[in-house]
């Protein structure tokens, strides 16, 4: 019970604050993640990020299902782990509801939106926080200025052109 | 009114001939430089070369001062961001937009977009009347009130009301008969005393629930 309170808890933390009629998560849905045996991920993107980011996860005791439109792609996930089950490829039908769907949205705890295409991982993101109520979503989003746009709309808004300048400057200026 | 429109096609360009001619100011966003001139050719200077998800360009679209921003584009994804820029960056008042996949309506509407339009949707209604061969024809949903809508129905010779007064074809609870068009083009405002003629187009609001019992009512009266 305490467990299930907590979840809720941190629902409410993500919800929208703006007026547009975004429901937060169902206590239903937080009940049945929480009980889950185990931690599932939903990442959608496979690029060397992607793949770094799976296998760590998968080291975690994650499930993590990994979606892309390219077979190429999806070859260089770890085998060893393929093979374990632990890392699901997913041959993309290019419909990112049908995706999620087969990439089984509704019971992961975490989904991370990593494509290379901004608007892309934009709407999947809000897909997998307000359609399926997945807790914690992440969304890789290039542009600095969009960025910030997402931050007060219940997804995590990661931006690498921010992290990398940063990472410069700080070179530059210890 | 400023009204932005974002995306390509041939839809954009008629809406953007459409609304000019309606005395509204409008700016296009076009990535076609080709097609930008163009435009600029038919509709004086309103492009601006770009992607519309780029801030700086809906910015010189003059996004801050727009009514409304309208995304036409093929990509659900690039409208969806369009219109949520529009809306969170400079304080659209409304944003609109076309949806190519239908089950994405549910989440444009869930995330404030004003008025997300299934084009998809449009199209798959309309062929399937014009293949049922029901005579009855929606013609366009009202906007705000999502139960309602304006559907038009022919009138058979068969009809079984063929020279009665309209009043006694029961349309269905709430339905109201609002123009007659005549075979012959003319237009006439009806009373319940109207008598129907075959060839008739009559225009009717109705809510969604009724419009399948209006189908049906006049199917069954056709066939009898």
């Amino acid at each position: 019970m305490a467990g299930n309170h907590l979840a809720r808890n941190r629902g409410q933390e993500h919800q929208v604050t703006g007026g547009s009629g975004i429901q937060g998560e169902g206590p239903l849905l937080e009940l049945t993640r929480s009980e889950h045996k185990f931690r599932r991920a939903v990442i959608l993107g496979c690029r060397p990020s992607a793949i770094a980011v799976a296998t760590a996860l998968s080291e975690q005791g994650y499930t993590v299902h990994v979606i892309d439109e390219s077979t190429a792609c999806l070859d260089m996930l770890p085998q060893a782990r393929v093979a374990e089950g632990k890392i699901v490829p997913l041959l993309s039908v290019r419909n990112i509801q049908q995706d999620l769907i087969k990439a089984e949205i509704r019971d992961a705890n975490v989904f991370m939106a990593m494509t290379a295409v901004d608007t892309i991982n934009i709407l999947a993101a809000q897909m997998a926080k307000h359609m399926y109520q997945t807790p914690l979503v992440i969304c890789k989003i290039d542009d600095p200025t969009v960025q910030s746009i997402y931050k007060d709309l219940g997804i995590i808004p990661i931006s690498p052109t921010a992290l990398v300048s940063q990472y410069a400057l700080e070179a530059v200026q210890p | 009114m400023h009204i932005i429109i974002a995306g390509a096609g041939k839809l954009r360009t008629a809406l953007a001939r459409w609304l000019v001619s309606n005395g509204h100011e409008i700016a296009v966003i076009e990535e076609d430089a080709t097609k930008c001139a163009l435009l600029d050719e038919v509709l004086g200077s309103v492009s601006v070369h770009g992607s519309s998800v780029d801030v700086s360009k809906l910015a010189r679209a003059g996004a801050n001062r727009a009514n409304v921003v309208i995304a036409t584009s093929g990509d659900d994804d690039v409208n969806l961001v369009t219109c949520q820029i529009a809306r969170q960056l400079f304080g659209a008042a409304r944003t609109v937009s076309v949806v190519n996949y239908p089950e994405h309506v549910e989440l444009f509407t869930l995330l404030g977009i004003d008025a997300p339009v299934s084009v998809t949707s449009l199209l798959l209604t309309r062929l399937q009347e014009s293949l049922s061969g029901h005579g009855v024809v929606h013609l366009m949903p009202i906007a705000n009130h999502e139960d309602r809508m304006l559907v038009s129905v022919r009138i058979a010779p068969s009809f079984g009301k063929v020279g009665r007064p309209l009043k006694e074809i029961a349309l269905g609870e709430g339905a109201l008969a609002v123009l007659v068009i005549g075979q012959d083009g003319a237009i006439t405002l009806p009373s319940p005393e109207t008598p129907v003629r075959a060839g008739d187009e009559v225009i009717v609001v109705t809510s969604s629930n009724w419009q399948q019992e209006l189908r049906d009512l006049l199917v069954e009266r056709l066939e009898k």
